[in-house]
Formats: structure tokens, C-alpha cells, sequence
């Protein structure tokens, strides 16, 4: 019943996010500006995952979110539109390293926000959700970016193979074999950790 | 078998997704679930994958500076969005280079001294072309027909009309670059003074220091970078964002009316009495010392370029000159302050890049008292204080390790290993700091346990040998618990 109801309220949200693209295109800044950050978690969180954290991370978000924001027009409803939204965000995340301009880096700034945390029921359970994505988002980095991004999609996201596929605009076969590989390479990492252990340990909801 | 197992291993593994979407057929699903109940490798993979497939979606993300966020979210306020190109460098600079020459035609901006004495002429800042055609990134002195000097020896630099860095005539200066989408520069000492004047949305105005990046827009702001490389930030208007260029402290906000002091002169707070009682006993004069001393900025050393073609910034990594010990101080630093967040990240940090190192060791058991004590992490702690006993066992922190054993356990209510740890404890360090301590909560275990006789026979050590301490109170009452019915 709890995973009816998600479906329908995440049914709902896109709903309503897919309804402000008449007035973006009309260019009213308000809906423009909501439409962008509804779009900003999702693409930071892809974003992070698969290339750091940092300026150029950001300027990366930016770049995204402005495509999308310019490619509104050609948003047709055929794909769901978090597949579209996801689309984009990888093949901008492609394009950098396709112009080798641009290594991930993953900053190691301190930016969990402490207060949040210390507000929150359980301070060392968002420590441990911190820490779980720095320490996902590490090894990740040395995963190359062709498997890098279906285990960041499959994971962030819940993508199945096929979507993966139509995302990265490959075969099903070949989005299946990358996935595969790319688990493989990050479990294999994982395992030598012991910060992921401990994390793992320690991990509450 | 074992090819056999190997074969059964590929299959479950390209089958893992389907299997916990429920998309197998009954017979496959039995054979990844027969597979699974005797391959540890594959059962220990599939946990993991889809422990993280659950936990990942819940995760945290650093959360996004505000400033940060306004100048995403800015750039969807154009009519005609650019977006940043990233096509190769000639072509970005091809691109942008007459724009950048119309504006850079603008000749004159007239510059007036703060006395209002003498006006100068300032000249038209380089275009990109200029400075550096194919990497605008790349280190570039400042050539001196690009600095406008005034009748005191106070030097300027115009990026765009009404944009300006101002600096004193001893002052060192860089430009590291200037491009439609951001000015960059280093100050590495002195004083410098920024005017951030209208600018295209999405414009990054970025000053380094040594230890520092300062990033603003719209704002009046100044540096100031003393002789030791430490920095002062001072906003007269709008607002910065701080970062730290070691990425060890976390990024602030200062606002107009505020200014950021030098990361050693942060105001200084005893540590936890446990931690500082302990690593002061069994550590001695080494922690000793640093806890006292003065903690020095560290300094982020950008490697510099080599060779007539020298990297782009964008791709360099900067060097990591912070060695353990440092890395151990500003921990500390941070735990003196308060921001117990930033020391427990710097010493996972230590343990991850310096395993092997000494101060790895007293951060085993400093970070599990931290995780204990402020953190509220009895199973990180426990974690911690394991890993330190199971890697050095005649190590100088054994005690310190055995005593947070015994309090993280306790807190975890596993009154038989309470028990167990304690006696090893009380054995070996049968007249150190913590005994009293120890001693009462193997009481207090013994108690739970529904040993009252062991118990008050702890209670009654404490309270004979030591009749005025604060444990003997507690001695005291968990008598009184054990004699209640």
C-alpha cells in the first residue's frame, strides 16, 4: 500500500512540475525558477556522484539545468520526464569528459551542514548519510566514467538496464554488461573499505 | 564444483538486478536464491548492492551554500540563455574574444585616490587575447600597462567598468585570469581591495589567498594577507563565500559588516576533560604540546606549472601538503571550537590517507571518544576502539582503548563484555585514571546482570580506597540499587 501511494504522490509531483512548462516557455521567471529547482536535487545528486563536488561541479549543475530550461520546447511527453531530465544531465556530464578538459574531482570540503544535523532526530544517522555518499562518490572515481554512470543511475535513481539504455541512448545489452561491470568493479572497492564498513554498521534510517 | 560454482557466480551476478525487481522466473529466482545460501561471495555482494540501492536514494548530499544556489538559479533569468561552452579552448576564446574586445574597448575608467587628491587615468584592461589567447587559466604576471598606478604607488586592476581590484603598492598580486564568465585572482601578500560592479549573471569574481578563496558578486570587499600567508576577509557590501583552499574547514558566508579571521586565532576551548585527561596520561608530552600550541595555517601549495606549456588550473589537482600531524591539529583546533562535525570528518580523513602513521593511532581513540561522547555513536566508537586494540595491543593508548571500550559497551547495554573488557583493564592497569571509573561500571554490570554480591564488592573498593571522589557517589547509589528489592 506505502509503495501505492509513492508512485501516486511521485506521479502527482511530475504532473505538476510537467504543467509549469507552458509558462516556462512563455518566459515567466517564477515558474522558470520553480522548475529549476525541482530539477536541482536530482541533477546535483547525478552530478555529484559521477563527477565531484566543487566550483566546477556547480558550474556543471548550472549547465544542466539551463539546457533543460532551454530545451523545454523539445519536451515532447513521450519520455517520463525524469528520463528526460536524466538525459540531459548525462550527456552534459558526457560531453566533459569527452573533452578531457575536466577530471571529477571529489573536494573534501567538510559541508555537511551541521546544524541540520544537530537538529535533526538523529545527528550521527545524517552523519552516516553523509558519509555513505562521500564514501560511494570516492570510489566511484576510479571507476571509468562508461560504467560510472549506469551504477550511478541504477543506484541514485532505481533505473532498470532498459532505462539505463534509453538514458545513455545504448543497447539494452550493452547498458546490462556496463551496469554488471561497473558493480562488480564498485563492490570490489567497497569491500576494502573499512570507512564503508563501518558506515554500513552504523547506518540508521 | 568449482567451475560449475564460477558459472552459477556469472549467472547470478548478471541476473542481480532482475532478481530484486522481482522480474525472474520462480525456477530462477530459486537457483540465485539455492546459490546465495551457500556462496558467501555472491550472498555478501547482493547484500551490499542492495543495502545500497536502498540507502543511497536517503543519502546526503553536502548541502548547497545559498549563495551558491542564487547563482545557479540566476542564470535561469535570461531571456536568451547562454550556456557555458566547453568546446575546445580556441574555440571558446575565438568565440568570446570580440566580445571581449568591444568591452575592453571601453578606454577610461578615472580612478580617484581616497584622499580625492589626484585622479589617473586607468587604462583599458587587457582583452583575453591578450593576456593569454589559448589558456585564460594559466598563471599570468601582471604586465604593467594593464595596472593603473596612482600618485601614491596604489595600483589597480579593471576587470569591467565599475568591476576593480585595488591593491597597495608592496602588495603581491596575480592574475590568474579573466574571461567572460570569471576573474580570477591571487593575492599572496598584502592588502587588495575588490569592487564587484554589474556584471552578466552567472559572472564569478574569485580572489586566492594562501589558505583561502573568497568568491563574490556584487559586493565590495578586501583581503588582507599577512607575512605568514594567514588571511583576513573584511565585506564592506553584499556578501562572500569562503572556502578553504585545503578543503578541510567548511565553506561560510560573511556578510557586509563581518569579517573572517585567520584560521589560528579562532577562540580557544578546552577539550572534553575524558579525552584530555586521556591522551594527556598515555600520549604525554607530544599531545601534550600540541594541544597548547598555536595551530599553524596550513597552506594549500598550488603546483606550479612546468615547462613552456604549463597545465591548465582547471585540471590541476592542488598538492596535499597537510601531513598527518598538522591534520591532527586542526582536528583538534576544530574540537576546541565546537565543530566536533568538521574534527570527526578531518580524522576519518587521517585515518583514510595516513593508516600507518602515528598520530592514525591516537586518532583511533580520540575519534571514538568523540563518537561517543559528542557524536552519540556508540557502534562507530566501539568500532574505533576495536581497531586500535586489534591493531596495536601494546599499544600507549591500550588503556585509553580499553576504557572506551568498557564506557561503549556499557552504553550499549552488553553488560557480560562490559565485564569481560573491564577485568582485562583492571588487570593491566589496575592504579590508572580511569580504574575508579572502570571499576564502577564493572559494578554496575554485575548489577545488571543480577550479580549484586560482585557488585557491591566493587561498589565497596571504590568507597573504601577513594571515600570522597565523584565515583564513590555513584558507588554509593548503586548499592542502595542493589540492596532495593
Amino acid at each position: 500500500m506505502m509503495r501505492k501511494s509513492a508512485t501516486t504522490e511521485r506521479k502527482k509531483a511530475i504532473e505538476a512540475v510537467v504543467s509549469l512548462i507552458p509558462a516556462c516557455l512563455r518566459g515567466e521567471k517564477q515558474s522558470r525558477e520553480m522548475l529549476a529547482r525541482w530539477c536541482l536535487p536530482k541533477v546535483r545528486r547525478t552530478v555529484m556522484l559521477t563527477y565531484g563536488t566543487g566550483a566546477d561541479a556547480d558550474d556543471l549543475v548550472q549547465t544542466v539545468v539551463v539546457k533543460i530550461l532551454s530545451r523545454l520546447e523539445s519536451y515532447r511527453g513521450d519520455a517520463g520526464f525524469y528520463t528526460w531530465v536524466d538525459r540531459i544531465t548525462v550527456n552534459v556530464i558526457k560531453d566533459h569528459f569527452r573533452s578531457r578538459r575536466f577530471k571529477s574531482r571529489w573536494e573534501l570540503t567538510d559541508d555537511l551542514d551541521t546544524e541540520r544535523a544537530a537538529a535533526s532526530q538523529q545527528p550521527d544517522a545524517a552523519l552516516e548519510r553523509y558519509r555513505l555518499m562521500k564514501c560511494l562518490a570516492k570510489h566511484l572515481e576510479s571507476i571509468k566514467i562508461d560504467k560510472r554512470l549506469p551504477v550511478v543511475l541504477a543506484l541514485s535513481h532505481g533505473y532498470t538496464a532498459p532505462e539505463i539504455a534509453n538514458i545513455l541512448d545504448i543497447r539494452v545489452e550493452t547498458a546490462k554488461k556496463r551496469l554488471q561491470r561497473g558493480r562488480k568493479e564498485l563492490l570490489a572497492l567497497l569491500n576494502t573499505d573499512p570507512r564503508f564498513a563501518e558506515v554500513r554498521n552504523g547506518w540508521q534510517l | 564444483m568449482a567451475a560449475m560454482s564460477g558459472r552459477t557466480c556469472k549467472w547470478v551476478e548478471a541476473h542481480v538486478d532482475d532478481y530484486l525487481a522481482g522480474g525472474l522466473t520462480p525456477s530462477e529466482r530459486e537457483r540465485v536464491e539455492l546459490h546465495i545460501a551457500t556462496c558467501f561471495d555472491c550472498s555478501d555482494a547482493l547484500d551490499t548492492w542492495s543495502f545500497l540501492r536502498g540507502a543511497v536514494p536517503m543519502a546526503d548530499m553536502p548541502p548547497m551554500s545559498e549563495l551558491t544556489e542564487r547563482r545557479i538559479l540566476s542564470g535561469t533569468d535570461t531571456k536568451s540563455l547562454r550556456i557555458p561552452s566547453r568546446r575546445s579552448p580556441k574555440g571558446i576564446y575565438i568565440g568570446i574574444s570580440a566580445v571581449a574586445a568591444s568591452i575592453a574597448a571601453v578606454a577610461v575608467l578615472w580612478f580617484a585616490s581616497a584622499g580625492g587628491e589626484d585622479t589617473v587615468r586607468l587604462e583599458t584592461f587587457a582583452s583575453v587575447d591578450e593576456i593569454e589567447p589559448q589558456r585564460p587559466f594559466a598563471r599570468q604576471p601582471i604586465e604593467a600597462r594593464s595596472v593603473e598606478v596612482d600618485s601614491m604607488g596604489r595600483k589597480a586592476i579593471n576587470v569591467f567598468p565599475g568591476t576593480t581590484l585595488r591593491f597597495d603598492p608592496d602588495a603581491e598580486v596575480e592574475v590568474v585570469g579573466i574571461s567572460l564568465r570569471e576573474a580570477r585572482f591571487r593575492v599572496s601578500k598584502g592588502y587588495a581591495v575588490a569592487k564587484i560592479g554589474k556584471v552578466t549573471p552567472g559572472f564569478r569574481f574569485i580572489v586566492e589567498t594562501p589558505e583561502r578563496e573568497v568568491i563574490a558578486r556584487g559586493t565590495v570587499f578586501s583581503v588582507n594577507v599577512d607575512e605568514a600567508g594567514q588571511s583576513q576577509v573584511r565585506v564592506a557590501e553584499g556578501a562572500v563565500e569562503v572556502h578553504s583552499r585545503d578543503g578541510f574547514a567548511p565553506a561560510q558566508l560573511v556578510v557586509s559588516g563581518e569579517q573572517l579571521e585567520p584560521w589560528a586565532k579562532r577562540p580557544d576551548m578546552a577539550l572534553p576533560e575524558a579525552l584530555s585527561v586521556d591522551l594527556a596520561a598515555s600520549v604525554g608530552e607530544k599531545e601534550t604540546a600540541a594541544d597548547s600550541a598555536e595551530v599553524p595555517v596550513l597552506a594549500v601549495v598550488r603546483e606550479r606549472p612546468k615547462g613552456p606549456n604549463p597545465k591548465s588550473e582547471d585540471t590541476v589537482v592542488p598538492v596535499d601538503t597537510t601531513g598527518p600531524d598538522l591534520m591532527l591539529k586542526l582536528a583538534q583546533q576544530f574540537r576546541r571550537s565546537g565543530e566536533h562535525r568538521s574534527a570527526a570528518d578531518v580524522y576519518a580523513e587521517l585515518l583514510d590517507s595516513h593508516p600507518d602513521s602515528s598520530e592514525a593511532q591516537i586518532v583511533l581513540v580520540a575519534f571514538g571518544q568523540l563518537r561517543l561522547n559528542v557524536l552519540h555513536d556508540p557502534h562507530g566508537a566501539l568500532a574505533l576502539f576495536d581497531r586500535y586494540l586489534e591493531a596495536h595491543p601494546s599499544g600507549s593508548l591500550r588503556s585509553a582503548a580499553l576504557s572506551g571500550r568498557v564506557r561503549t559497551l556499557s552504553r550499549l547495554g552488553q553488560y557480560a563484555e562490559v565485564i569481560a573488557s573491564a577485568n582485562t583493564f583492571l588487570t593491566e592497569f589496575p592504579g590508572g585514571p580511569a580504574s575508579l571509573e572502570i571499576r564502577r561500571r564493572r559494578g554496575e554490570a554485575f548489577a545488571a546482570n543480577g550479580s549484586c554480591e560482585n557488585a557491591v564488592a566493587d561498589f565497596r573498593v571504590i568507597i573504601e580506597k577513594w571515600p570522597d571522589s565523584a565515583e564513590a557517589s555513584r558507588a554509593r547509589q548503586g548499592i542502595v540499587r542493589c540492596d532495593t528489592p
